[in-house]
Parts: C-alpha cells; sequence; structure tokens
C-alpha cells in the first residue's frame, strides 16, 4: 500500500507532539471553532476529494462553508486547497462527468444558485439565476445534465410565478396563514405552501445551462428532498444520464403520521410521469443509489406501514429483470447511508454498531456483510476503484477526511483541518464497557475521565442520557452534546445505551414499544451503578442527569419516578407531557407506536410512562432549556417543566433561546448554552461540597 | 316589547335620521366597517367643569394601526362639536389637564418614544415637557399643578434611566438570545419577561408648567408592578388633592407572583421622600384603583375579599384618612364595579358595574351606600364627572361609543358626539332583543338574539351561536371591537349569545357558580338557551346553527366538540383550551386555573381532569375552525394546534388559522378583517343555501 504510505509520510511526521504539561482542558469555545468537514466527492479519475469544510465565524455568529479539494492522493505531492473563500456560503461540490468542472452550490449572489468551477484554474461562473434558492444538486454521470431541488408553490407554472407570490406576501398587511391539514409546521418552519421540487437542467458543451428547467417531480404532491434533513441523497442518476430515481412522500391527509415514502422513477427530460417503484412497501423507501454498471438500484426501506421504530435494510433492484431482493437479510443492523462501491458488486453502508457507527460492504452476492472501520464514528463516505474516503469523528477527535484500502489497511487520516486547534488541548480518556441491563440483556455505556484526571482523586459525574429513544451515545464527537466539555469542566461523563438503543439490534430498539419509561430507566439505574462499580473515580454522591428530547423526555421521567438521585437534572427540550407532545409536534406518528395508538384510540396509553402525571414526586434542582422555534418538542413542554417546578418550590432555572430549533445552532448561543450548563452543574455538585 | 323598546334608546334614533337621509338603500354592517369606527375614550374633565378632553382612535388603513389624537368638547355649548386639538401623526393620548385648567399635558410619541408634552390652550402648538432616555406611560397630573407622575419600565438594579436604556441597546446587539428565567413569570400576556418593571416616578413641574429636575423613582423599593400588568392604567395612580401623596397599586412579587392575586394600595410622598407604605396589607385578595375624595377626606379604593379568585366582587372601600377607619360601602350591593370616581363635592361616586347585560352607570351615596341607576341600556366605558353632570362614553349593540351626559340625578340624558355618523352612514344593524330562560336548575339566565340586518318576517335565518370568554364575562348589549355581533347579522345571519353560569353583572352567586363546573353547568345554560330561543323566535332555523366562541368561548368549543357533537353544523374555536392539564402547566397566570380548578394541577389532577376536552376527542365529529395568534401566552398556540392535530388525525373537516404577530386577540386591522373573512367563509360553507350539506 504505498499510495497511503505517502500520505502517512505526508502529514503525520510533521506534527510535532505535544508537550503535555503545556496542555489545557477542552472548552466550549474550543467546540464551536472546531473545523467541520462533509459531503466528501471523489472525482472520475479517482485521484482528488472535494469536500465541503465549515468553519466558525463568531464576529457573524455563523458558520461558513467553503470548498476544499484534497488533490493528486496517489501521488507525492498529496495535499490539501481551499478552492473558495467567499464569506457567503459555498457547498454541495459534485464533479462534472470529465472531471475538469466543479459544480457546487453558493449564495454568493444572495439566492442559492448553481455555481462551476474550472478544476484547472479560473474562477467560478454562475450557471444558473433563478428567481428562486437551489436546495440540493447533483450532476449526471454522463454529463448532460444537472439534478437539482428547488422551493416552488406547486401550482405555479414557473419559476418566477414562486418568487413572485412570496413578494407579493410579504408586502400584504394581513398575517394570517391558512391549514386545511397537518403539517402545519414541520421542524422549526411554519409551512408556507412551497413544496421542493426535483429538477433537470441540461448542459451545453461548455458545461452552462441550456434552457429552462424541468420540473420532474410535478405530478407528485411531495417534497424532494424529503425535509427538514433531506439532501442530494434523496435522489440519484442513472449511470447513462437517462434517469433519475428519487424519493418522495406523497403529502396525503396522513402525513404528520405516516412513514410510506416510495421511490419514482422518472425520464431526465421529463417525458412522462414518474413511476412508482415501491408501490408495495407502505413504509419507508429512500436513498436511492443506482450503480456504475447500470445495472442495480439499491436503497434503504424499512417495513411496516406505522413502525416508525422498524430497522431498516437494504433494498436491491435488478434494473433489467427488476427483480428485488433484501441484501444482508441475516445482517441485524440499520444502515443509516449506503453507497455502490466502484465495482457495483457490493454496498458500503454506515450503521450504528454497538456505540459506533461504523462503515461495511455488503456484497451483493449474498455473502456477510464486512466490517470496514469499526472505530469511532463514519459519517459521509465515497469510493474510487481502489480506495474509499470517509469523514469519521471518535470520541476525542473531532471529524477529519480519512482513506481506507479496501481490505485490511487503515484507516489512515487525510486532512489535519483541526490539529492545530487542538494541539495543546488535552481530551478525557473513555472507555466503554457493558453490564447487565434490563431483562438480564447486555447494555453498553460509556465513562469519560475529566481532563487532568489524577489518580485517587474522585470527581462528580455528568450523566447524559441521549435522544430518540431510537438513538446511540456512543464513540463519537458531537457538536452539541460533546461530553468532551464536561470532562473539560472536571466532570466524569456516563453515558448508556438503554434499551431502545441502535446499533445492538433491532429487539433491543423495539423492546421500549409500549414501555418506554421502563426498561430505558431501569438500565440507566444498573448503568449509573455499574459505573460506580467499575470506576472508582467517579463520586456516586455527586452525580446530576442531563439530557435532551427523549434524554429530556426522561429527565422530567426520573424528576418524578427517580427522585431522590441526582444533586441536579439539566432538560433541554424535552417532553414534559406525552398527551400534548403527541397533539402539537410536527410527527406523531411514533408517539402512536409507542403508546398503542393516538390518545383518543381505545387501547392507547400514554399516560403510564407521562412524566407530567409524577409532578408530586419532583424534588431534584431542575435546569430547564428550550428553543422558541422548537416545533418537534414545542416550547411549551419547557414551560411547562419550569412552572412545574417553581410552583412545588424547587431550584429551578429556565433558559430560553427565542431564535433557536430543537438544536442550539448558532456558535455564541452554544458557548451560552454551555456555560449555563456548566454553570449549574457547578452550583449542585461543586460549589455546594466547597 | 317593553324591553326592546327601551333597548333601542337613544342610539338607534340616530341610525334612523341617518338612514332617512339617505337615498340609498341600506347596506349590512362588514368587518371593514368595523375596523374603520372611530374609538373615543378617556374623557377628561377641565378643572372648572366647562370643557371635555377626549382620545380618539382613528383606523390608518394603509399603515394598519390605529391612530389616536385628543380633541376638544366644550360643555357650556349644548350644540358644541368636538374639535380636534392634535393631528401629528404619532399618537397622542392620555390626555390631563393642567391644575389651573389652561393646558393638557398628554403623551406623544412624535420624539420618537412616548414623552410628555403639554399643550397650552390658546394659539400655539404643544411643547415638549420630558425627554428622558426610556418611554414614558401612565400620565396623571397633580391637582396642585407642581408635579407630575408617570411609570416607566426600568432594570430595578440600575441606577439610573440610562442604564436601562443601555441594557437594551446592549440586549439588542447581542450575539447571544438566551433569556434566562429564575421564576415565574416567563411570560406574560404576549410579552416574554426581560427583566423590567414598571416603576412609578413623580417630577416636578417649574412655574411654567414645564419638567424641572430629574425625575423621582418612588417605587423602586419594592418588587413589581405600577401599574399592575398586563391591562392596569392610570386608574391605578392617584394623587391625593394637595399633591403631597401619591396613592397607587402594586403587588409585590417575590416568588409567588404567577399565583396571587395580591395587589395592595401603596402610598408614598410625591416627592419620594419617604418609602412607599402598603395600606392594604391585611387583605391578601385585591386591591386597587385608589382615589381620593376632593376634600382630602376619603381614600377609596376597590376590594375583592378571596385571594387567588381574578373574579371576585370588587367592593368599594373607603378609608377615613383622620381616623384610618375603613368601611365597605358597596357590601351589600351585589354588583362588582368596574370603574369609579369621586363627585366633585365629594357625598357620592359614581361607578359602573355589569348588570344584567347591560354596564350602566351608577351613582353612589358615600355615607349612605345608597346605590341609584343613572343609565338604562348599553355599556359604560368610561366617564368623567363635573359638579353637576357626567360625562361618559357609551356604545350597544347597535352602535359604537359616543359621549353623552346625564344629570347627577340620572335626569337630562343628552348626546354629545356622532364621532362615527358618517362611517354608519346607510348601514342598517340587526335588531336585538334580551331573553331570558330557565337554566341550569332552573335558574333564570339572560341571553340576546340578533336579527340579520335583512330581517324580513316569516323567513328562518341560519344562527351563529356564539359563546364568550372569561368564563366570568358577559356577552350583553355590547358593541365589541372583535366579537361583534353585528358583522353577523350583516352576513345574513341570525345572533344568539347566552350569559351562562359564571356570567357576570348577575350576582356574585352566579359568577361563583362555574369555578369547579366549566363543563357542567354553563353547557346546560348553552343547551337550554339554544332551545329556548329557537322556540321563542321562530324565524332561527335550528337546522343551520354554528357554535363559535373565543378563550373559555374557545374551551366550550372544544368542550362542545365532544359533549354535544351532533347539535352544531360547524364550530369555530379561537384561542380555546384544549387540554385541561398543559393549559395549568403553560399559562402565565397560574391563580386563574388553581382558582377555577381547585389547585395546582398536580395536587388535583382529578379535577383539572374532570372537563377537560382533551379528554373526549373520541366524540369529535363537527367541522371545526381553530384559530390561534402566536403571541397568547393566556392560551398558548399550541392549544390550537393540539385541537386541529385532533381533527385531522380524526378525519374531522377542519382548517387552522394562524396570525403569527396577535396575542390572545386579533388586534391589527388588516388581521381583524381576515379574522372576519376566514370565518365568515366557514360560516357560509356549513350554513344556509351555499353550504355543502
Amino acid at each position: 500500500m504505498r499510495a497511503l504510505a505517502c500520505i502517512f509520510v505526508a502529514f503525520f511526521l510533521t506534527i510535532s507532539a505535544a508537550n503535555s504539561d503545556e496542555r489545557r482542558p477542552f472548552t466550549v469555545e474550543d467546540l464551536v471553532g472546531l473545523y467541520r468537514i462533509f459531503d466528501p466527492q471523489v472525482s472520475p479519475d479517482g485521484d482528488r476529494i472535494a469536500m465541503t469544510v465549515r468553519e466558525t465565524v463568531m464576529e457573524a455568529n455563523r458558520g461558513q462553508t467553503d470548498l476544499w479539494l484534497y488533490t493528486d492522493i496517489r501521488g507525492r505531492r498529496a495535499g490539501l486547497r481551499r478552492l473558495t473563500t467567499l464569506s457567503a456560503d459555498d457547498r454541495s461540490p459534485r464533479w462534472s462527468a470529465d472531471g475538469k468542472t466543479l459544480y457546487f452550490l453558493s449564495n454568493r449572489t444572495n439566492l442559492t444558485q448553481i455555481w462551476a468551477l474550472p478544476t484547472e484554474g479560473g474562477e467560478a461562473r454562475q450557471v444558473t439565476d433563478f428567481p428562486v434558492s437551489v436546495g440540493s444538486l447533483a450532476v449526471s454521470p454522463s454529463g448532460q445534465h444537472l439534478v437539482f431541488s428547488a422551493h416552488i408553490f406547486p401550482d405555479c407554472a414557473d419559476l418566477a410565478c414562486t418568487a413572485d407570490r412570496l413578494k407579493r406576501r410579504a408586502g400584504q398587511q394581513e398575517s394570517g396563514v391558512v391549514y386545511d391539514r397537518l403539517m402545519v409546521r414541520s421542524w422549526d418552519v411554519w409551512r408556507n405552501g412551497l413544496q421542493s421540487h426535483l429538477f433537470a437542467l441540461a448542459l451545453h458543451d461548455d458545461g452552462l445551462a441550456a434552457g429552462a428547467p424541468v420540473n420532474l417531480s410535478a405530478p407528485l404532491n411531495g417534497d424532494v428532498p424529503a425535509p427538514p434533513f433531506g439532501d442530494s441523497e434523496s435522489y440519484a442518476i442513472s449511470a447513462d444520464g437517462r434517469f433519475v430515481v428519487f424519493s418522495l412522500k406523497v403529502q396525503g391527509p396522513d402525513e404528520a403520521w405516516s412513514i410510506n415514502s416510495d421511490l419514482w422513477r422518472a425520464r431526465i427530460d421529463g417525458q412522462g410521469d414518474p413511476t412508482n417503484l415501491t408501490a408495495r412497501n407502505p413504509a419507508r423507501d429512500e436513498r436511492p443509489v443506482l450503480s456504475g454498471n447500470g445495472r442495480w438500484l439499491a436503497w434503504v426501506a424499512s417495513e411496516g406501514a406505522t413502525r416508525w421504530a422498524a430497522g431498516r435494510h437494504v433494498m436491491l433492484m435488478d434494473l433489467r429483470s427488476g427483480e428485488l431482493r433484501r441484501l444482508g437479510p441475516d445482517w441485524d443492523r440499520s444502515p443509516t447511508a449506503i453507497g455502490f462501491d466502484a465495482n457495483s458488486r457490493s454496498i458500503l453502508a454506515t450503521a450504528d454498531h454497538l456505540g459506533k457507527r461504523a462503515l461495511w460492504r455488503v456484497p451483493l452476492n449474498g455473502k456477510s456483510p464486512v466490517l470496514l472501520v469499526d472505530d469511532g464514528s463514519v459519517l459521509d463516505f465515497d469510493a474510487s476503484d481502489k480506495l474509499i474516503y470517509f469523514t469519521r469523528n471518535a470520541l476525542n477527535e473531532p471529524v477529519e477526511l480519512y482513506v481506507t484500502d479496501k481490505d485490511d489497511v487503515g484507516p489512515v487520516q487525510l486532512t489535519p483541518f483541526n490539529r492545530a486547534l487542538l494541539k495543546d488541548v488535552e481530551m478525557g480518556e473513555f472507555e466503554q464497557f457493558s453490564f447487565k441491563g434490563a431483562d438480564e440483556d447486555t447494555v453498553y455505556g460509556y465513562a469519560v475521565k475529566p481532563a487532568g484526571f489524577e489518580a485517587g482523586q474522585r470527581y462528580p459525574v455528568a450523566f447524559i442520557i441521549h435522544g430518540g429513544p431510537h438513538g446511540s451515545m456512543g464513540n463519537s464527537f458531537h457538536f452539541r452534546w460533546n461530553p468532551q466539555t464536561y470532562a473539560g469542566a472536571g466532570y466524569g461523563v456516563v453515558f448508556i445505551d438503554f434499551h431502545g438503543s441502535t446499533g445492538y439490534g433491532q429487539d433491543f430498539v423495539e423492546s421500549i414499544i409500549g414501555d418506554r419509561g421502563g426498561r430505558t430507566l431501569t438500565d440507566l439505574k444498573l448503568g449509573l451503578a455499574a459505573a460506580l462499580a467499575r470506576y472508582p473515580w467517579l463520586d456516586g454522591e455527586r452525580v446530576c442527569a442531563l439530557g435532551a428530547s427523549f434524554g429530556g423526555y426522561m429527565v422530567n421521567w426520573i424528576a418524578g419516578a427517580w427522585p431522590d438521585r441526582f444533586k441536579c437534572l439539566v432538560n433541554h427540550d424535552g417532553i414534559f407531557d406525552n398527551r400534548m407532545k403527541y397533539y402539537t409536534s410536527d410527527i406523531n406518528g411514533y408517539l402512536e407506536e409507542a403508546f398503542g395508538g393516538p390518545p383518543f384510540a381505545p387501547g392507547a396509553d400514554h399516560e403510564t410512562h407521562n412524566p407530567a402525571r409524577l409532578v408530586d414526586n419532583w424534588q431534584t434542582p431542575m435546569l430547564v432549556i428550550h428553543g422558541g422555534q422548537d416545533f418537534r418538542v414545542t416550547d411549551t413542554q419547557g414551560l411547562a417543566a419550569f412552572t412545574a417546578a417553581q410552583r412545588k418550590g424547587i431550584p429551578s432555572r429556565f433558559l430560553y433561546f427565542p431564535d433557536e430549533n430543537h438544536w442550539v445552532l448558532k456558535p455564541h448561543n452554544s458557548v451560552q448554552w454551555h456555560r449555563e450548563v456548566e454553570a449549574w452543574l457547578a452550583r449542585w455538585l461543586k460549589d455546594a461540597n466547597e | 316589547m317593553r324591553f326592546w323598546q327601551g333597548v333601542i334608546g337613544c342610539s338607534a334614533a340616530i341610525l334612523v335620521l341617518v338612514a332617512q337621509a339617505q337615498a340609498q338603500p341600506p347596506r349590512p354592517f362588514t368587518a371593514e366597517d368595523l375596523v374603520r369606527l372611530n374609538r373615543v375614550s378617556d374623557p377628561q374633565v377641565s378643572p372648572d367643569g366647562r370643557r371635555l378632553v377626549f382620545t380618539m382612535r382613528e383606523t390608518d388603513l394603509e399603515a394598519d394601526k390605529g391612530r389616536t389624537d385628543l380633541w376638544l368638547l366644550d360643555l357650556t355649548d349644548d350644540d358644541a362639536k368636538p374639535r380636534q386639538l392634535t393631528a401629528d401623526p404619532a399618537n397622542d393620548g392620555n390626555p390631563r389637564w393642567s391644575a389651573d385648567g389652561r393646558a393638557i399635558y398628554f403623551l406623544s410619541g412624535r420624539s420618537d418614544t412616548s414623552q410628555v408634552w403639554r399643550l397650552a390652550l390658546g394659539a400655539g402648538e404643544a411643547v415638549q415637557v420630558t425627554d428622558l432616555p426610556l418611554a414614558v406611560s401612565n400620565l396623571v397630573v397633580s391637582p396642585a399643578g407642581d408635579r407630575l407622575a408617570f411609570t416607566m419600565e426600568v432594570f430595578p438594579d440600575c441606577g439610573d434611566l440610562a442604564c436601562t436604556r443601555d441594557r437594551l441597546v446592549a440586549a439588542a446587539e447581542s450575539k447571544v438570545s438566551a433569556q434566562v428565567y429564575d421564576k415565574l413569570f416567563m411570560r406574560h400576556w404576549d410579552v416574554w419577561k426581560d427583566g423590567r418593571r414598571s416603576h412609578l416616578f413623580s417630577q416636578a413641574l417649574d412655574g411654567n408648567g414645564m419638567a424641572t429636575g430629574k425625575p423621582v423613582g418612588l417605587t423602586r423599593a419594592l418588587d413589581g408592578d405600577t401599574p399592575s400588568k398586563p391591562f392596569g392604567g392610570t386608574e391605578e395612580i392617584a394623587f391625593s388633592p394637595d399633591g403631597a401623596t401619591l396613592y397607587f397599586t402594586l403587588r409585590e412579587a417575590g416568588r409567588s407572583e404567577a399565583w396571587s392575586t395580591n395587589l395592595d394600595i401603596f402610598m408614598v410622598p410625591a416627592d419620594g421622600s419617604a418609602a412607599p407604605e402598603n395600606l392594604t396589607d391585611d387583605n391578601d385578595a385585591v386591591d386597587t384603583t385608589p382615589a381620593v375624595s376632593p376634600d382630602g377626606r376619603w381614600l377609596g379604593w376597590l376590594a375583592m375579599a378571596r385571594p387567588m379568585f381574578e373574579a371576585d366582587r370588587l367592593v368599594l372601600k373607603l378609608r377615613d384618612l383622620k381616623t384610618g377607619e375603613t368601611r365597605a360601602l358597596t357590601q351589600d350591593w351585589d354588583r362588582s364595579i368596574s370603574s369609579w370616581a369621586f363627585a366633585p363635592n365629594g357625598r357620592s361616586v359614581f361607578a359602573t358595574a355589569q348588570h344584567i347585560g347591560q354596564r350602566p352607570l351608577w351613582r353612589i351615596d358615600v355615607n349612605s351606600g345608597e346605590v341609584q341607576q343613572l343609565t338604562e341600556s348599553g355599556q359604560v366605558s368610561g366617564f368623567a364627572v363635573t359638579k353637576d353632570r357626567v360625562i361618559f362614553a357609551r356604545n350597544d349593540i347597535t352602535g359604537p361609543a359616543d359621549l353623552f351626559s346625564v344629570g347627577h340625578s340620572g335626569r337630562g340624558l343628552q348626546r354629545r358626539t356622532a364621532v362615527n355618523a358618517d362611517r354608519l352612514s346607510g348601514i342598517a344593524m340587526g335588531e336585538h332583543e334580551q331573553f331570558s330562560f330557565a337554566g341550569w336548575n332552573d335558574e333564570t339566565v339572560y341571553g340576546h338574539v340578533v336579527k340579520p340586518w335583512n330581517f324580513e318576517e316569516g323567513r328562518k335565518y341560519p344562527v351563529a351561536f356564539l359563546i364568550h370568554g372569561g368564563p366570568q364575562g358577559s356577552f350583553g348589549n355590547f358593541f365589541h371591537y372583535r366579537w361583534n355581533y353585528q358583522t353577523y347579522a350583516g352576513q345574513g345571519l341570525a345572533v344568539v349569545f347566552i350569559d351562562f353560569h359564571g356570567s357576570t353583572g348577575y350576582g356574585q352567586a352566579f359568577t361563583d357558580s362555574i369555578s369547579g363546573d366549566w363543563g357542567g353547568k354553563p353547557l346546560v345554560d348553552l343547551q337550554k338557551g339554544l332551545a329556548a330561543a329557537l322556540e321563542r323566535y321562530p324565524w332561527l332555523d335550528g337546522t343551520e346553527v354554528c357554535a363559535l366562541g373565543a378563550s373559555y368561548g374557545g374551551y366550550m368549543i372544544n368542550w362542545i366538540a365532544g359533549q354535544w357533537p351532533d347539535r352544531f353544523k360547524c364550530l369555530v374555536n379561537h384561542d380555546g383550551v384544549f387540554d385541561n392539564r398543559m393549559m395549568y402547566y403553560t399559562t402565565e397566570e397560574l391563580w386563574f386555573p388553581e382558582w377555577e380548578h381547585g389547585g395546582p394541577y398536580f395536587a388535583s389532577p382529578a379535577s383539572h381532569e374532570k372537563h377537560n376536552p382533551a379528554l373526549h376527542v373520541e366524540n369529535w365529529r363537527a367541522p371545526m375552525l381553530v384559530i390561534h395568534g402566536s403571541l397568547d401566552y393566556r392560551v398558548p398556540e399550541t392549544q390550537g394546534i393540539a385541537a386541529f392535530t385532533a381533527l385531522q388525525r380524526r378525519g374531522i373537516e377542519s382548517r387552522y388559522v394562524l396570525f403569527p404577530d396577535e396575542n390572545h386577540w386579533v388586534l391589527s386591522p388588516a388581521n381583524s378583517v381576515a379574522w372576519h373573512s376566514e370565518v365568515n367563509a366557514w360560516l357560509a360553507r356549513y350554513l344556509g343555501p351555499n353550504s355543502k350539506d
């Protein structure tokens, strides 16, 4: 593996070992200042990686994204080059078929438009000048089309109509907005009638736009990509460039509680209506990928029209015969992202796996899936004919670009974006452990030592409870719930992947359906006890519990169901009342699954595990935090928890971010969030004991 | 039909005249008419009793807001018409006479923030009296002419006004948006609390009536707001006749502000030379609206008896400032006083109080407590007293407020203004009638019907059945700017509304009877009241009825959806309570649900759940229009979203209308028009010839 050796030489030998005496703890200022790398895109010749890099501009209180290029992978001049520098956001780099142009999205002209950057020198040229913004982008492998998404009013015949209507609305005096069906809000926006549609735009030989875009999803009532998080993984272009497959959920009256998305096939020239490829599956069909040899369509699917917690699996369709197959039927992991390997013989997939997010290869020939990377968390990936490039982080390392050989060499880190920022920083050491949890099942958790750990000392504990609940908090580097910020503040950190967590098999995930506050709480109790028994440096007398979303639900549940254990609680965007959570959340189907139906349905039980029912037991000091734009768990849930604590005379504080959604995203707000949380922990874990 | 004739009364006479003067056929009243009407308020009599200044709000549709100006009325000439005193595009309001009667102090935003201005009567424009770093509110003028008092929103820990201003500027510029709360309230009515309190200040005046020296903070020693929030005004601040003392209302906040109704009357030297003294510490219920008799002998104020009950009867208390002896003047009068004032001779007080669907003007003898009703029909919304007459603003179902005058004995009623004569020209209002019936437990309950504007004998009309909020409130003989019966009558609908058990104006026991029984007696009254109306008025089409309500009325709509699901063709729920539990935990004034449902939710969950609409969604089937304002922190918008979600999830025809910039009320003119057009469209969809069925 000479290529990899070269890379190694290029970077690793130049690192000067930091002097441990000078090292300082990790802080939230470090956290928000780190570079974030995503969306690596391998060039057609396999020799260059384009990627989007976000850096933080504190003065502007935002992240700014730019394009970077990792060049000459196999040569001796391997290196990084920054391609764009404007304060606008440049993102979503996509290679032209000939590898000479990088198409990308930029809002440098205010609206986000498609731009083209020649990779052999010269500045970017604007490809589109639409009156509406472009949302996501893909380039046809044949080089003849761009495919992009844009938000439009579905009844508008052209893009100008949408722009005009938005302008007219902004100028009107009355503010009333009318809804005839759910959803009225989604994540952090009030619906306004816009829908994201998929368009194809033909390219001239010079790589610039030829004519007007063609709306490929117009006949369908739905968004491509799916809000709020979808991007270009929602669609794929065939190798010959003749058709597009995209995922779309038809927005019927059941949109808010339905998970039935489908894959649709449309001609790239827009002729004819899209055809539904997955009409037989009433559940999720998403993330289509098309093989380079033109034969296979693969995607991620789930089963069961109402099974929100169902595991996902990879489906494979032979485009010649139409034959359908489920890949790795015995593979009890739920893929989060997939892509074809360059040789079209296997699927690469990421999936949660025992407290990590691993990268797997799933052969099309039915052989067992192979673990390629099982250390830390793999985020995005792309493959050339010989190598797999991916972004990865770990509990003690922020995201960087890595490469691995397809068999057994690597991974090797390629980029050093954050190395200089962290050269003086000491991360807390971590260890995974397991214990017998609820039902005697093996349950995993992590313990992180405080920065500056000294043997023989005992440290107060931040006990973090992840959200979801079908998620995992493990060996990853998170930009909101980062254990290192607590370790840096002098706390031991413990977190448990309780029943319901992902990465331990589907039975484990579904074991909490109808038991939301049951096995989960048992695991937390047993897990904390196990950690205290195993790690004598944890001071079990000084523990605060923290969580967001479901973690916040659990904090509210703990307040009533385990009220005498913690010195303090931190509840971020947590559910206080199941009933009104159901009736006010932007999506509510998963609660029907969790509690046996809508609250009004016979047999449904939203009350047994309802934190609001146990307020009379509350006694633990609680910091309640909520974002005013959180429409997943509305801010009234946080207001209610604080009102309950105050009316009970319990020491409590409410921290409100009017401009944040379910997550705290603005850098200055993130700093403030951590300061408040750390002050709350210090008040109950440190100050009170000194 | 005797009552019928009485109700028509004086304002209808004007309409008849106007209608006769117009050759064109009459037209119906619309929401566009409603928002255009001029609104008179805050009448203030000059010290010599010869002139009246008042505020009038005109609607600037272009700017989508109301614009207030000062107007003057010569009381010595019965034929005089009001004269406009100010015309600046900024809002001019809160007029108060100078002690010598030669000038009017008022508040105006013409210098960007609200400041005190002084308009000398005679030639010349107003001059600016204060130029403070903060906006000024709630202006009162010392009868001695030496001092003003007003309020400003300050950070209590700030040493001066500039500190508050600078901190606000810094907060606006900060990149951190976080707001931190260590106690309730987090928000109130339609604002998130930012730590400021409304403090009372006094400002010395020089010989020319201009400000001299700095304003003196009078309430810095107290933890609370003067006037009370969110609705308190100048009626909570009063000078003694010699100008030496200020009396004011304040609730000491502490940690219990959100569940305490313990407003108290404080006194403080107007020059700030001593700390405020609490005069009503012995009463843990509401004490508010202080005033001192012109001879300086009596301090009067309105008081409730039961802590935490905001709808208790307001009784006028009088304290002899010489002896300290206090008596409850109206203890034996089973009406709750809304507003009051001493007569110039101090021997009587004038008051308004709701009374069987009206809000008349009353005179109360200071010695005997004897009560005399001075006006019959309609709602008296403000008044000022001269030595022999009372000038008052009055509205009723057939028209908006105008100024009237009546003698102290109730004789000699005169209309003094017709500020909307041109706007109402050619409009036919629906006729109305009050009726009564045997309601819950066969107790007498009152209601009203309003005919459609184009009523024809022998025809039947679909019905808008309106349910009032509160629930301790009343839909009566009032002209309302949000729930105006005539907008429905103008759509060709008949209107019926019932003052169910819990309503005000029928004695305190009637008001009390709803607490703990939100979905009980009121629903029976509504059921019996609708039946009684249908029986009495054959022109009502009982098969074509939609029910509408806001706030508690919206609660009742949600309750009806589950408890009386087959009666109405459609429902309209504005800012209504869907779930009592989260209403308790997310509304701001906790004393209200605690009183109504028997304690905090966690202490008495069963009583909160007993009449909870959220528990009966399985019965819902009537089509519902749900409307909510995002700035509604009384009934948070999640209650509206929840009702719509319930409807949609059950597959019931429904519509949600969001007003992102409105609070518990829809206030902007354009939004009011939009609100009415949505509601009217919803009613039209289910009622009458073009309905869906």
